[in-house]
């Protein structure tokens, strides 16, 4: 397993990198640090001046409250699987689409390219109001499925899919064809296994989209039973300004954030894939 | 890899039949009441242990609550919901929602559904501003359940340092001046006042010197047409803004409505007085001990040369849905009068900070003891007794408030950015005035 | 150009998944979300009164008018919220790119800690924006935040950052590339390892630069990442700055953080104006779509694929 690195910096020393990375991860984690370490104080330190950066003595009773607080574990477990879901199907339908892309020509292509991506250019959020009719007249108001199926596709997957498999040079697919291998089986002996990296790229940023959905998951669902965790989770925000309780809801903040941390984690080894075709040459 | 995705799937499969087909409890023969709410965290919290109690206390009416998000979001929810014939039996909204919620079409008057003595016991218990407000056109149209009115907050230990008497907050903005004159003198503190730009503060003290914010009654005899913000009381509360910034007495983070930053100035120590609402009494109760201060309150200072009538009150009330059956709407009148009762209203207002609404509530809690321990409570329930009644202390009732509030807002940053007081309101009433006409235009 | 499978019915058979899903659950409702935008909403959002082209002549109507000068202007707010939404976008789009090639390019060399640095590069990714939102105006506050502490301890002045009609918008373009940069550099991450080894070896080996083989090599080679991340970055910079600018600073100081989908969201939700929301729905869709359409006719041709 090998990576791309640079060579000349070989004369440069190694530390000048890490020091860069250190003042950059500084920079662009400080607000992920700072609410770690306010989660664990109480109002008074919180709110302090000159601000108070150690770490406090309320870190039981925050994380405990939240974790205890509103369904907070059961709504973790709903957007658990709905992100899974979500994620799954996202990246299935975006390959075998980019596939179709890429490896065919077929009448209508760019005009159904073209169809594909121009979803991107409306959020849902802004189409939640008829989207809301439909589920309506489709009876899965309240239901699991209004949280699954409206995302089972995906433009960006499709665009990022067509990216990267255009990028794979041609003759790996000429020598398919000359092997007789036809195009699904072109799609899992060598596609797939090339695009590790980019599957779980895509994966992690799916299931972090779905994670962080709100206006949706607020609107559809009637039931707390079912409701998915940011709802509560801003929930608890909004309420803690009110009341006080800011240890509390940053203590909140920092627990949801930790799925999407491990996704990550796991995801990482096939980030770490690289170009397949050099490592087995 | 593939394998862990395979395992991954099976276990999506495996959480779907636990989680997703989970069967919802209902009674059998009982009337169902859906209700949708605003009220999310502690608060909401407090709302799920009520109805778990009037569930419990009796067996024919099984109130379903379910919050659907903040104010805004859960009027979007009810009228998207209602318009599908899906909405809920009964819902709470806010203030500034009201003229939506008539004009909507998707709500019947409270008033309707209650019984004669029901109707005439309420109106009698609660506390008269509030009726005030949720009358329209002589309709009671829902029923106040979560409100609140904005007071002055001050630190009584910079109030010392500064030599002044810690048991007198300012009650005016002439005497908030002098006082602030004297604590930035002595350095008692870096400000002398932190208070967010909120357009609520603006109309509260157009009522408190007894000044309509809409014509025809302020909305209230007839649909408003045209907004007063170029009259005399709102050019005197420019002004007023204007001097404070000026003399470099105020502060504020730069963001319109940013309550928490401000609040944040004012526990940080940053500044000896803040001017919020009485929800936020628990924050600074709590803020105020773990800081180390004492913290002390007083009536929302106004203009002294006019004298004293609102404060108008802010929050929420409970609606019903026309949508009902007779079946239904007796059971919400039944939990409607079982919330507002003496009991139920003193524990909200202990779990949650929002006023009780009712004098019984009231007496319930002076008879326990309950002000005499927390004299800062006092303070907000003694305002709101004391406001005169009238069209102008009811508060607006305009289609387009929620825009008007923000067009108000960023009047007054342009004010204390250095704009000229008239050519800033001129354009305000001019914005103001379109979106009414916008608003009534668009009437079926 | 790559080589083609022939199959008649196939590529519809792989195509249909996404279709179905699309059709049914974003173009049925964005055509119905359309049709809104000829009719004028009741107050509720939800009656409605056809009324043609007249949402879109009130928007577009440039309210000309003449100055005591004598000259013409242009009165209509619309125009000049479109402007600001281009400058954002641009702002976003181009700051965003180069400061997450950057920093992927960095996390990307075999270090110690390689994957500590990844992890917390693209750790803040993962909090959801309301909470963001939240951390940011606590930090930013101009007179007890942790931001003018320092800064006021380094410059000794305390600017007020959300009250500014130069510094808002900054601070809002600055925090809107800070919450994308880990989706960014993820997908770079992830493009840097397609990088064929070998050609960066033989051109270390033939003298080639850090320069010349970032210029030769590395960015030819991420241009398919690169393209793929300007289109998504163009429509996070018009749509999802909503989250950033709603909690952040509203319409902010003179109007200086009002661009179209906040003020298409004010008129969607608060003010349930449904019409005029589609209207500009509409706008801004054939906007964004444009620049989308032309972005593929010119800058994918100097996309270099098969590097």
């Amino acid at each position: 397993m090998r990576s791309m690195t640079m060579r000349s910096s070989r004369r440069r020393p190694k530390y000048f990198s890490h020091i860069t990375l250190i003042i950059l991860c500084f920079i662009v984690g400080f607000p992920m640090v700072f609410s770690i370490i306010k989660s664990t104080q109480n109002l008074g330190q919180i709110m302090a001046y000159p601000p108070n950066l150690m770490f406090g003595d309320r870190l039981i009773e925050n994380y405990s409250a939240a974790w205890n607080s509103n369904n907070f574990v059961r709504l973790m477990g709903n957007t658990i699987l709905v992100a899974v879901c979500v994620t799954l199907g996202k990246t299935i339908t975006s390959m075998l689409a980019a596939t179709a892309f890429v490896y065919f020509r077929f009448p209508l292509r760019s005009f159904l390219f073209i169809f594909v991506i121009l979803t991107l250019m409306m959020p849902t959020d802004i189409l939640v109001v008829a989207l809301y009719r439909l589920m309506g007249d489709l009876g899965w108001t309240n239901q699991f499925q209004a949280l699954v199926a409206p995302f089972l596709a995906s433009a960006t997957g499709t665009l990022l899919f067509r990216q990267h498999f255009m990028n794979i040079p041609s003759e790996l697919a000429d020598a398919a064809q000359i092997d007789g291998a036809g195009p699904l089986q072109y799609l899992r002996n060598v596609l797939i296994p090339l695009s590790w990296n980019v599957i779980g790229a895509l994966g992690m940023i799916q299931f972090i989209g779905v994670w962080n959905q709100y206006l949706w998951p607020l609107l559809i669902i009637n039931d707390n039973q079912r409701q998915l965790v940011q709802v509560a989770l801003k929930g608890i925000t909004i309420n803690a300004l009110d009341q006080g309780n800011w240890g509390v809801a940053l203590a909140a903040a920092v627990i949801a954030s930790i799925p999407p941390l491990i996704v990550f984690l796991v995801l990482q080894e096939s980030f770490l894939r690289g170009f397949a075709l050099t490592r087995d040459k | 890899m593939r394998k862990v995705h395979r395992s991954t799937f099976l276990l999506a499969v495996a959480l779907i039949a636990v989680f997703s087909f989970a069967s919802l409890t209902a009674a059998q023969d009982a009337v169902e009441i859906d209700f949708w709410h605003a009220m999310s965290g502690g608060n909401g919290e407090a709302v799920t242990a009520l109805v778990a109690d009037f569930n419990a206390s009796q067996s024919a009416i099984v109130v379903n609550e379910q919050n659907k998000g903040n104010y805004d979001e859960t009027l979007n929810a009810v009228i998207q919901a209602s318009g599908q014939g899906e909405g809920p039996n009964m819902a709470q909204i806010f203030d500034l929602g009201t003229p939506l919620a008539i004009d909507s079409g998707f709500f019947v008057p409270v008033e309707s559904v209650l019984s004669e003595e029901q109707l005439e016991a309420l109106e009698a218990d609660i506390v008269a501003p509030l009726v005030n407000y949720f009358t329209i056109n002589d309709t009671l149209w829902s029923l106040p359940w979560n409100n609140s009115t904005p007071i002055l907050y001050y630190n009584k230990d910079m109030y010392e340092a500064a030599g002044l008497d810690p048991e007198v907050p300012p009650a005016t903005w002439q005497e908030l001046e002098e006082h602030c004159a004297v604590i930035m003198e002595t350095g008692a503190a870096p400000y002398c006042l932190s208070s967010q730009i909120y357009g609520w503060y603006f109309e509260q003290w157009l009522a408190l010197q007894g000044q309509e914010l809409a014509n025809n009654g302020n909305g209230r005899a007839d649909r408003a047409t045209e907004t007063n913000l170029t009259s005399p009381a709102a050019v005197a509360i420019m002004e007023f803004w204007q001097r404070i910034n000026d003399a470099g007495y105020w502060t504020y983070t730069g963001r319109l409505h940013d309550n928490q930053g401000a609040n944040q100035i004012f526990i940080a120590k940053q500044a000896a007085i803040i001017l919020e609402s009485t929800g936020a009494l628990r924050t600074f109760t709590t803020g105020a001990a773990e800081s180390g201060f004492e913290l002390g309150t007083g009536f929302f200072p106004t203009n002294a040369d006019v004298e004293r009538q609102g404060p108008i009150i802010g929050g929420a009330s409970l609606w019903v849905s026309a949508g009902n059956t007779d079946e239904e709407n007796a059971a919400v009148a039944e939990f409607l009068v079982w919330l507002e009762a003496p009991e139920q209203m003193a524990r909200w207002h202990q779990a949650t900070g929002y006023m009780p609404d009712t004098l019984s509530s009231q007496e319930l809690l002076e008879s326990e003891g309950y002000f005499e321990e927390n004299p800062n409570q006092r303070t907000a329930v003694d305002q709101l007794n004391a406001a005169a009644v009238n069209s102008a202390t009811a508060g607006a009732i305009m289609g387009p408030f929620p825009q008007i509030r923000v067009i108000v807002e960023q009047s007054i940053q342009a004010v204390v950015s250095g704009g000229d007081i008239t050519t800033v309101l001129e354009d305000a009433k001019l914005q103001a005035d379109a979106a009414i006409a916008d608003y009534n235009s668009r009437l079926q | 150009m790559q080589a083609v499978f022939h199959n008649r019915w196939l590529p519809f058979v792989l195509l249909l998944p996404t279709l179905v899903v699309l059709v049914l659950f974003l173009y049925y409702p964005i055509i119905s979300t359309f049709e809104l935008s000829f009719f004028r909403a009741a107050p509720n959002g939800i009656d409605l009164t056809f009324v043609g082209l007249a949402n879109y002549q009130r928007l577009l109507d440039p309210q000309i008018q003449q100055t005591e000068a004598g000259t013409f202007v242009v009165r209509n707010a619309y125009v000049l919220v479109v402007g600001r939404s281009l400058l954002f976008s641009g702002a976003i789009v181009i700051g965003g790119l180069s400061a997450s090639l950057g920093v992927a390019m960095l996390a990307n060399q075999n270090l110690r800690g390689g994957r500590i640095y990844r992890t917390l590069l693209i750790w803040p990714y993962a909090i959801s924006p309301a909470i963001i939102g939240v951390i940011f105006l606590f930090m930013f506050n101009p007179v007890v935040g942790v931001i003018n502490y320092a800064w006021n301890g380094i410059f000794g002045t305390r600017p007020l950052w959300l009250g500014d009609p130069i510094l808002t918008p900054l601070l809002i373009v600055i925090a809107s590339i800070w919450k994308n940069l880990g989706y960014n550099v993820i997908f770079y991450l992830s493009g840097l390892q397609n990088i064929n080894t070998d050609l960066l070896e033989a051109a270390s080996i033939d003298g080639a630069n850090a320069w010349v083989r970032f210029r030769r090599i590395i960015f030819p080679s991420l241009s398919p990442i690169t393209f793929f991340l300007l289109i998504t970055n163009l429509t996070y910079s018009f749509f999802d700055v909503f989250g950033t600018i709603d909690i952040l600073s509203g319409p902010g100081p003179a109007n200086s953080t009002s661009v179209l989908i906040y003020n298409l969201y004010r008129d969607l939700q608060i003010n349930h104006n449904t019409g005029m929301a589609a209207t500009q729905s509409v706008m801004l869709f054939v906007l964004v779509a444009g620049i989308t359409v032309l972005q593929f006719r010119t800058t994918e041709r100097r996309v270099t694929y098969n590097a």
